[in-house]
C-alpha cells in the first residue's frame, strides 16, 4: 500500500526565500520532493485568495515563505503580509480547517539548509494530516 | 371528477405510497427557514409556514445544474434520471410560477431536454392558502388563494383533512390509485369552497392592472424611476426568491482536462448581466437594472406571454433587504397614469 | 439587566425639527436617513432631497439598515461629491467615518448626525416569532413587546426581537458626529461580544467545519450580505473577475464557503459589525461569525477598532516591526 504523497505549494518571494530554496539545491541538500514553487516578488504579494485556490485545488498544504522582518526587498512587504496571514490563520483554523495545512515562514537568501528543513518539516506535518478534503472542490461530483 | 378526503393522521400513508412511484419534495423546516427538499422515507412535511424562502421552481430547475460533464473519454449530457417528481404542498402561485417558467424552456421550438427530465411525468399537489399573508397579492395578478393554474391536485386544508381536488389526467389517476384517502361527501366539498371564498375575501382589494403594461410603456423615462430605486441595493435577493423568474448563465470549470458544464440562475440586478466584451453597459446603474426587473415583469412577459410574468407571493417584499415593494410600485404606476 | 428606564428613543417629531434646522443650516443636498416602510415594525431607507419633504423621516428600533452604504454609493455618482447628511447609529457612524479614513468621501461633504439606539429589530427574528403570521399592531410595555395579531398576542422581551450584534453592541452612539439628537443611549451590554465565537471555539474542530458546511450550503450567492456592507464598495468584486477567475459561479459547497471566507478577509480591520450583511440574508445564514472571529483578532492583536476617528490608519493597512509572529514556522 503506497504511503500517501502530500502535494505542496509553496509560495517563495524572488529576494530571499526563492534564492534560498536555489542555494539548498546548489548545495546539494536533500529534502523531500512534495512540494511546487510559484516564484513572487515579495511575501507581500501573496494573496490569501491564493491559498484558498490551492486548497480548492486538491493541495494538502501550502507554505508562503519571505525575508525575515527588516530585510524585505520593498522594505515593508512583509510586514503588511504578516499581519493579512496571521489573520488568515487564525480564521481559517477558527472554522475548523487543519492548521498546519497553511504555513507561513521567514528564509533568507543564505538559508539553503533552514529551507530544506521547513521543507521537510512542512512535508511530514501534512503527510500525517493525509489528503486535504474541506475545501477541495469536487467538480459537482455525485 | 371525484374529489377525496385525506384525513391528516393518514398523510405519512399517503406520501409513502406517493414514494413509490415519485420522488416526493415537500416544503421542509431547515433551521430557520422552510425550503422544498425530497422527503426521506417516514418524513412529514411542514405545512406551517405559508411560503418558503426559496421557490419551488429550484426543483425542476436547480440553482446549479451540471448540463455536461467533460475529459478525456468525451463528453456526457447530464439530465436527470431519478424517478418522476410529485411536488407535495407547493403553493398556487407556486405551481402557477411553473407554468410560466416551462413557457421559456418548452414551446413550440425548443425543448429544454433539462427542464423536461425533471418536469415529465411529474405530479404537483398544490395547497391552497386558508389564510392568505397581508403581503401576498396573487389576486392582484389573475392568480388567487385557491388557484388552479398549474397544479393537477388542488389540496384544501379543513381542519382534520385535506380536500384533494384532481384537476387533470395526471391528478385523476394519481388520486385513483391512493389507499389513504376516501371519496368526499357534499359536506366537505361545501366546507372546502367555503374556505376558498373566505380566503379571497381576506384578501386586500386589487388595483385596477388593466392598463398597467400601456402605463409602464410610456413611464419608462419618468423620474419617479430614480426615487423609487435609489435605495436598491442590486443582489439578487428577489430574483433568487422569485418563482417566475428563469434568466440562467452557462460556466465552465474544469481542472486538468476534466470539467463539468453548468448552467446556474443569473440575475438581472447584477451589472455583469448585461457587460459587454467591449466594457460596454447597456444598463450600467442599478435604476436601470431595477426598472428592467419591473418592466420585465409586469410589461415585456405581459406582451410575450399574455399576463404578467408575476405571481404575486410576495416573496420579493419580504426578502428585500430594504423593503422595495413591489405592491408599492404597482400602486405609484397605477396612480401616475390616472393623474 | 434593566434598561427599561434608560430607553430614551428620541421622539419621531424631535428629530425632524432638528433635521429641518440642519438641512437648511448645513445647505445640505440630500438627507440620507429612514422613513416608515411597508410591512409591520420596519423602517426603510429614504433620500430626502428638500427641506419640505423632511416629515417622512422617522428613527426608531425599526430602522436597521446600515444606511452609510449609501454614502459609498454616493462616491459613484457623477460630477463633484454631494453634501450629504447622514442620520447614524453607532455602527452606521463608525462605518462612516472608516469610508472616510479609505477616502471614499471628502469629510467635509458629510454631515453626521448621531442618533441614539438601543438596538434594532432583526426582521428573520421577527418573523419566526410570529411564525410565519402577519402582525397587525405591537405595543411596549417596560422591556417587553407584546406582537398582537389577528388572533394571537405574543409578549416577549424586547431584546430577543434586536439583530445579535445589538445585544453586545459597544457604540450604540456615533463616536464622531457633527450633531447629536437626543440622549445618549447606555449600550445593552445583554452579553459579551465575542462569547458565541468563544462557544464555537471550543467545539472540536470537525464539528467546527460541520457547522460552517450545514450554514454555508444553504447559500445562494444573491451576495445580499456584500451589497448590504457600506465598506464592500469595490467597483469589481473578486468575484466577478474572470481570467483569472478566483471562484466558480455555481453553489458548489467549497465555492460558497471561499466566497464568506474572503469576503470577510477583505473586511479585515474594516468590518465595523453593524450586521448588516447578516440582516440582509434572504435566507436567515449568519454571516457575521466568521467575520467577528476576525474582528477580535484584529483587536488582540493589534489593538484596533475599526470607525472610531477618521485618522488612525485601518489595522491591514498599517504594520508594528514587532507585530506578533508566533504563528510563523
Amino acid at each position: 500500500m503506497a504511503e500517501f504523497e502530500p502535494k505542496i505549494m509553496a509560495f517563495l518571494c524572488n529576494w530571499c526565500s526563492y534564492a534560498g530554496a536555489d542555494l539548498a539545491g546548489v548545495s546539494r541538500i536533500q529534502y523531500p520532493p512534495n512540494t511546487r514553487v510559484i516564484r513572487v516578488p515579495c511575501s507581500g504579494r501573496v494573496d490569501p485568495m491564493f491559498i484558498l485556490k490551492c486548497l480548492q485545488d486538491g493541495y494538502d498544504g501550502v507554505l508562503v515563505s519571505g525575508c525575515h522582518p527588516g530585510d524585505c526587498h520593498y522594505i515593508s512587504g512583509n510586514y503588511v503580509a504578516r499581519r493579512k496571514f496571521a489573520v488568515l490563520k487564525v480564521l481559517l483554523e477558527f472554522m475548523g480547517l487543519e492548521p498546519d495545512r497553511v504555513q507561513f515562514s521567514w528564509v533568507s537568501a543564505g538559508e539553503g539548509e533552514k529551507f530544506s528543513q521547513v521543507i521537510s518539516r512542512v512535508t511530514e506535518t501534512v503527510r500525517k494530516l493525509g489528503p486535504a478534503r474541506k475545501l477541495v472542490k469536487t467538480g459537482y461530483r455525485e | 371528477m371525484d374529489t377525496y378526503k385525506l384525513n391528516k393522521t393518514k398523510l405519512g400513508d399517503f406520501l409513502e405510497q406517493l414514494a413509490e412511484k415519485f420522488a416526493v419534495y415537500a416544503p421542509l423546516e431547515k433551521g430557520d427557514i422552510t425550503a422544498f427538499a425530497e422527503l426521506e422515507h417516514g418524513q412529514l412535511p411542514a405545512l406551517d409556514f405559508l411560503r418558503t424562502q426559496k421557490p419551488p421552481k429550484d426543483i425542476f430547475y436547480p440553482q446549479t445544474e451540471v448540463i455536461l460533464r467533460f475529459g478525456k473519454d468525451g463528453t456526457k449530457s447530464n439530465e436527470y434520471t431519478g424517478k418522476p417528481i410529485a411536488v407535495f404542498g407547493a403553493r398556487p402561485c407556486d405551481a402557477k410560477g411553473f407554468v410560466i417558467v416551462e413557457r421559456v424552456f418548452v414551446d413550440d421550438k425548443y425543448k429544454d431536454n433539462y427542464w423536461l427530465a425533471r418536469r415529465d411525468g411529474g405530479l404537483v399537489i398544490a395547497l391552497g392558502c386558508s389564510e392568505p399573508l397581508k403581503s401576498c397579492f396573487c389576486n392582484w395578478v389573475g392568480g388567487g388563494p385557491f388557484e388552479t393554474t398549474g397544479s393537477d391536485v388542488l389540496a384544501t386544508d379543513v381542519g382534520d383533512a385535506f380536500i384533494l381536488q384532481p384537476l387533470t389526467e395526471a391528478g385523476k389517476k394519481a388520486l385513483a390509485e391512493m389507499n389513504s384517502i376516501e371519496k368526499t361527501v357534499d359536506k366537505d366539498i361545501e366546507k372546502a369552497e367555503a374556505i376558498h371564498a373566505e380566503a379571497l375575501k381576506s384578501m386586500p382589494k386589487p388595483p385596477t392592472l388593466d392598463s398597467l403594461k400601456t402605463s409602464l410603456d410610456s413611464l419608462f423615462d419618468d423620474p419617479f424611476w430614480d426615487e423609487f430605486t435609489a435605495k436598491c441595493l442590486g443582489c439578487a435577493a428577489c430574483t433568487f426568491s422569485c418563482p417566475t423568474c428563469y434568466c440562467f448563465d452557462i460556466q465552465d470549470e474544469s481542472r486538468r482536462g476534466e470539467g463539468v458544464r453548468i448552467r446556474i440562475w443569473d440575475t438581472c440586478q447584477f451589472p455583469l448581466f448585461t457587460k459587454e466584451g467591449s466594457g460596454h453597459n447597456p444598463r450600467k446603474s442599478q435604476m436601470s437594472r431595477l426598472r428592467q426587473r419591473f418592466m420585465h415583469k409586469f410589461s415585456y412577459m405581459f406582451e410575450t406571454q399574455g399576463e404578467f410574468g408575476c405571481v404575486g407571493c410576495g416573496r420579493c417584499v419580504t426578502a428585500c433587504p430594504v423593503n422595495i415593494d413591489v405592491r408599492e410600485f404597482i400602486r405609484k404606476t397605477t396612480e401616475n397614469t390616472e393623474k | 439587566m434593566n434598561n427599561g428606564d434608560q430607553i430614551k428613543e428620541a421622539k419621531v417629531n424631535e428629530i425632524v425639527d432638528s433635521i429641518k434646522k440642519i438641512f437648511v443650516d448645513e445647505k445640505l443636498d440630500v438627507l440620507i436617513g429612514y422613513e416608515k416602510g411597508s410591512l409591520p415594525l420596519r423602517g426603510t431607507p429614504c433620500f430626502v432631497e428638500s427641506a419640505d419633504d423632511l416629515d417622512r423621516v422617522i428613527f426608531d428600533f425599526t430602522c436597521h439598515n446600515n444606511i452609510a452604504k449609501y454614502l459609498a454609493d454616493e462616491k459613484k455618482r457623477p460630477g463633484d461629491p454631494r453634501k450629504v447628511g447622514i442620520i447614524a447609529k453607532g455602527c452606521d457612524a463608525r462605518a462612516i467615518a472608516q469610508l472616510i479614513v479609505e477616502d471614499q468621501y471628502p469629510r467635509e461633504k458629510v454631515v453626521i448626525i448621531g442618533v441614539p439606539c438601543t438596538g434594532v429589530i432583526d426582521p428573520a427574528k421577527l418573523r419566526v416569532a410570529l411564525s410565519g403570521k402577519d402582525l397587525a399592531d405591537y405595543k411596549i410595555e417596560g422591556d417587553n413587546i407584546i406582537l398582537i395579531g389577528d388572533d394571537f398576542k405574543i409578549e416577549l422581551p424586547r431584546i430577543e426581537l434586536l439583530q445579535g450584534g445589538c445585544l453586545s453592541c459597544k457604540y450604540p452612539n456615533a463616536p464622531q458626529y457633527d450633531y447629536f439628537i437626543g440622549e445618549p443611549a447606555k449600550p445593552i451590554a445583554a452579553r459579551d461580544e465575542f462569547a458565541i465565537i468563544e462557544d464555537l471555539a471550543s467545539k472540536p474542530a470537525d464539528e467546527r467545519w460541520a457547522y460552517f458546511e450545514n450554514e454555508y450550503s444553504a447559500c445562494t450567492r444573491c451576495y445580499a450580505c456584500r451589497n448590504a456592507c457600506p465598506l464592500c464598495y469595490c467597483e469589481e468584486c473578486f468575484v466577478d473577475r474572470s481570467m483569472p477567475a478566483w471562484l466558480g459561479k455555481g453553489n458548489e459547497l467549497s465555492d460558497n464557503i471561499v466566497y464568506h471566507i474572503v469576503r470577510v478577509l477583505h473586511l479585515a480591520g474594516r468590518c465595523v459589525d453593524c450586521g448588516a450583511c447578516a440582516a440582509a440574508c434572504p435566507l436567515g445564514i449568519d454571516v457575521r461569525i466568521i467575520g467577528k472571529r476576525i474582528e477580535k483578532e484584529v483587536l488582540d492583536r493589534f489593538g484596533y477598532v475599526a470607525g472610531l476617528d477618521f485618522e488612525t490608519q485601518p489595522a491591514l493597512a498599517a504594520f508594528r516591526e514587532d507585530d506578533k509572529e508566533e504563528f510563523i514556522m
